[in-house]
């Protein structure tokens, strides 16, 4: 027997002694009982023969698919209904969830990363036929068949809510690959990952693997541009910081890396998490880490990056443009300087919904943003991206060109790429790029 | 709480030594406040970078960024005063930028112009609108006066404590008194407590069902709450296994160390559960209540029922009650059958409907009080009645065997404690001292009888857990019972000897497991 005790499973197996070599079970002496973690219930209640989640099917035809999110869907039940489906931004993974959700007709949890993204989920959902959809976001607890809830949400409330629910949808599945223990508080045997940027570090793979499942399915962005994404042309524009910032960045970068090399060298883990930990406890770190946000900084936002950034708006006026920033600070500074509408987290979210409704009419036609249309949030008008620089990865540098490649008649997507000649903006756009061709 | 990345300390020897801040650092904490204090009226992000880049002298560099970090979180960040309405501003002027933009020549002035027109204000207003509402625009405030050094220090300790408890594995408290307070207290938290009585205290562990597995940060916050209830018991030593970077050492902390109490327990958890003494109070004044009543130990498990109830005519009857939180249909039917294995009837529980985190109802044939909102003593006193109140623990009896027998028998015919053994009755009350290397069981005016070498071993590490001792009846001793050795050191020819009856609490040795 399986019971459910704050996002683990007491089990009792009709032979005490079986309970050992059962997955997952480990023997608990605070409580003298068998105790495994909930993820683990897919494999104990097929070992067991006994079930703690209510599977029971409450099938609809769901929305109509494209080819080859026919295939992704097809793929991932397949897979016995675990895995993780790969698409590009704009290819159509709410859309393909959704179905699998309908045709499935399973009790859902969608977990999706910030709560800007609840409400697009849940339209989409109605839309898709789904009757009843909740919400656990934003102190709003409204528990249904189908619920969509952040992942903060979904981690407060999977101690008591985690055998709820028969499938799991993971929207940017990327974000559970590291250390993040949010899915493993839910018994749901099945399971779905979207992502448009899968990690590759072995560790990651493998921890996904473990949550969610293997990739079962992967489109690239090229696969679809052209067809079902729009087409699009990438171009650089270089910059050059003024002699004087060019020589404080020269500077800066020098100090730093000096610092840098002399903790590498003695360094186990030589990872930049561990070195921003070691470096805060000493001066000569702290020093490294100011010199090294100092530099960042510098080519963050100067002048000809503005004057570039006004030649792209002037002869984009009648186009939709989102432009990319660094950090909010930048954004507001763009904002002021260009009067474009900033959207970031501390822009509340009736005003967001009201912006995005005024761009996608037209009454707007550039928007700012630091992160918050980086995953997600739907611009289907936008044409133009002008990248200033700051993608954290090549993750966020794709799913930034993604937010320009939804398909329109007759659209051809620009994406600006503003690039500081002689700093490290040079090396990152290339890893970018190759990360873009990779898919 | 500080986050990793702020909380200063040393390691020696697998110790965590927190960086107290003593009085010491007050001279340095006052150069701070004032910082602060001088930028009240100005903004959020004039404040935070006067922080941020503060170089204050004596201040050393890990408890200064201790205290920065919990001083800005005891200021206010209020919305400036403005003309016009930020949000009102944007939607005018982006929207005016916009038609400017598409007429082909950009002009900012022109935008502004249009915006300023239609909002009735000056260009000038407009322009100082435009991100007011922004939280690097607010203006740092203050609802109550900044504490002094002395409170700031103890906060950015107790903040120091619990971040460091945010990276516990385990935590373990001896709590002397409040015991019960903090086992409801992480339960309500979700945490798993294991609880031992060890003579007048109590050893518990706190931990997360996941920890089991492996560390986790999933119940930090949890752990980290107990602290500001701690002091209000009488003592209390914490032992915490934290996980520092991959390696474990111990956090441990006694009354001596500074902590800043939270206010003190409520007399009752909850408005329900007041409310609920209140109408039994009220309407049914033959039935008493005790509040955190003494945990019952039953099949191997510490119990801590929220209320005893019993008839006022007869007390020692009683019969527990339990508001259970959360629950799902299973839970409850878990919880049931063990609390009928343990304690019988006697055991009264009591669920919220609106609780139910499973997909069905109350299970059937599960006998429970269902309540909505508010729980009614009649509904409770409804389910008391015609089941068996709790058993008792039965008295243990102090047998001959643990008796020096002849202790008595050694005095001399006019001792006094022959006439204070003569006047012993049964159901008379007695206590059990220790006196130097003796134990001896002492009536009102003076001890009746000493323990033999063997009940000294069994009886001295329980004396605390006696929670009542009687006379069960006072046998007569004839000097041909003892043995020949030791006839020569008999005084008189018979002596009474007592046969006492112990009301022990649970086996102080005995280890118990308090389930959710």
């Amino acid at each position: 027997m399986l019971t459910w005790d704050r996002g683990t499973w007491v089990v009792e197996p009709g032979d005490p002694s079986l309970a050992e070599g059962l997955p997952g079970v480990m023997w608990d002496p605070r409580t003298r009982c068998h105790r495994a973690p909930a993820w683990r219930y897919a494999e104990l209640s097929a070992l067991l023969g006994c079930s703690g989640v209510d599977t029971h099917a409450d099938r609809r035809p769901g929305p109509e698919l494209r080819t080859y999110q026919q295939r992704a869907l097809d793929a991932w039940n397949g897979a016995g209904r675990r895995g993780v489906v790969v698409l590009p931004t704009g290819g159509g993974k709410t859309r393909t969830a959704v179905a699998a959700i309908a045709r499935s007709g399973l009790s859902a949890l969608c977990v999706v990363p910030t709560r800007v993204l609840v409400e697009p989920w849940r339209r989409a959902l109605l839309d898709g036929g789904l009757p009843d959809v909740g919400q656990l976001a934003d102190g709003v607890k409204d528990l249904r068949r189908v619920t969509v809830a952040t992942t903060a949400a979904a981690r407060i409330h999977g101690p008591r809510l985690g055998a709820r629910f028969a499938l799991l949808v993971v929207d940017e599945a990327h974000h559970h690959a590291g250390r993040d223990e949010t899915l493993e508080l839910y018994a749901a045997p099945y399971r779905l990952g979207l992502t448009a940027t899968p990690p590759e570090e072995p560790e990651q793979v493998a921890r996904l693997r473990q949550l969610v499942g293997d990739v079962v399915a992967r489109v690239t962005v090229d696969e679809l541009a052209g067809t079902f994404l729009a087409p699009y042309e990438l171009v650089r524009r270089g910059v050059d910081l003024p002699p004087d910032e060019a020589a404080a960045y020269a500077a800066e970068v020098a100090a730093f890396r000096s610092a840098y090399r002399s903790w590498w060298a003695s360094a186990v883990d030589r990872s930049w998490t561990s070195f921003m930990r070691d470096a805060v406890r000493t001066k000569t770190g702290r020093a490294a880490l100011a010199d090294w946000r100092r530099s960042r900084q510098r080519v963050a936002w100067f002048e000809a990056k503005d004057t570039v950034l006004a030649e792209v708006l002037a002869a984009h006026s009648r186009d939709r443009v989102l432009v990319f920033t660094r950090d909010n600070a930048v954004a507001y500074a763009i904002a002021r300087r260009h009067l474009l509408a900033p959207l970031t987290c501390d822009i509340g979210r009736a005003e967001r919904d009201a912006v995005l409704t005024r761009f996608a009419s037209g009454e707007l036609r550039a928007l700012v943003s630091a992160r918050v249309l980086n995953e997600g949030v739907d611009v289907p008008a936008a044409q133009v991206a002008v990248l200033t620089g700051g993608s954290q990865g090549s993750r966020e540098y794709i799913q930034r060109i993604g937010r320009v490649l939804r398909p329109h008649e007759g659209k051809k997507a620009l994406v600006v790429e503003l690039v500081t000649r002689g700093t490290h903006e040079v090396d990152q756009v290339e890893r970018h790029r190759r990360q873009l061709a990779a898919g | 709480m500080l986050p990793a990345d702020v909380q200063s300390f040393r390691l020696s020897g697998g110790e965590i030594v927190p960086d107290w801040l003593t009085p010491a650092d007050h001279p340095w904490l006052r150069d701070l406040l004032d910082l602060a204090e001088a930028r009240v009226g100005g903004t959020a992000q004039e404040l935070d970078e006067a922080l941020a880049t503060a170089e204050i002298d004596r201040a050393p560099t890990r408890r200064l960024r201790m205290a920065k970090h919990v001083l800005r979180g005891l200021v206010e960040r209020r919305p400036p005063e403005r003309p016009l309405e930020p949000r009102a501003v944007r939607e005018v002027l982006f929207a005016a930028a916009t038609d400017v933009r598409s007429g082909g020549v950009w002009s900012r002035e022109e935008a502004l112009r249009r915006a300023a027109l239609t909002l009735g204000a000056t260009a000038d207003d407009v322009e100082r609108c435009l991100l007011l509402d922004l939280p690097g625009e607010r203006r740092v405030a203050l609802s109550e006066p900044l504490p002094s050094p002395v409170d700031l220090a103890a906060r950015i300790n107790l903040a120091l404590v619990q971040g460091l408890l945010r990276r516990a594995r385990t935590v373990r408290v001896v709590a002397h008194g409040n015991a019960r307070d903090l086992v409801r207290h992480a339960r309500l938290q979700g945490l798993l407590c294991v609880a031992r009585r060890t003579g007048a205290s109590t050893t518990l562990e706190f931990s997360g069902p996941l920890a089991l597995f492996r560390h986790t940060t999933l119940y930090g916050r949890a752990q980290a709450s107990l602290l500001p209830r701690l002091p209000w018991c009488d003592r209390f030593e914490l032992a915490a296994t934290c996980v520092l970077g991959g390696a474990q050492a111990t956090l441990r902390l006694g009354p001596a160390d500074p902590a800043f109490p939270s206010a003190p327990p409520r007399r009752f958890d909850s408005a329900l559960e007041e409310a609920f003494a209140k109408d039994l109070a009220r309407r049914h004044p033959d039935w008493g209540l005790v509040r955190e009543p003494e945990a019952v130990e039953a099949d191997g498990v510490l119990l801590f029922p929220d209320f005893a109830l019993f008839r006022r005519e007869r007390p020692r009857e009683r019969w527990m009650v339990e508001i259970v939180g959360f629950w799902t249909p299973e839970y409850l039917r878990t919880k049931l059958e063990h609390l009928g294995r343990a304690a019988g009837e006697g055991w009264i529980v009591c669920v919220d409907e609106r609780l139910n985190c499973g997909t069905e109802g109350l299970p059937e044939g599960v006998s429970v009080v269902p309540f909505q909102r508010r729980l009614k003593a009649a509904a409770v006193l409804a389910a008391v009645e015609g089941r068996a109140p709790l058993p008792d623990t039965p008295p243990v009896s102090l047998g001959l065997t643990h008796f020096f027998v002849d202790w008595a028998g050694r005095k001399p015919p006019g001792d006094p404690v022959h006439a204070r053994l003569a006047s012993l009755r049964a159901g008379d009350p007695v206590k059990l001292v220790r006196r130097g290397p003796w134990v001896m069981v002492e009536a009102e005016d003076g001890p009746v009888a000493a323990l033999s070498a063997r009940g000294r071993d069994h009886w001295a590490p329980r004396l605390a857990a006696v929670r009542e001792a009687r006379v069960a009846e006072v046998r007569v001793r004839q000097r041909a019972e003892s043995g020949p050795a030791f006839q020569g050191l008999l005084r008189v020819d018979a002596w009474r000897v007592p046969v006492v009856d112990v009301d022990l609490a649970p086996d102080a040795h005995s280890v118990v497991v308090s389930r959710p």
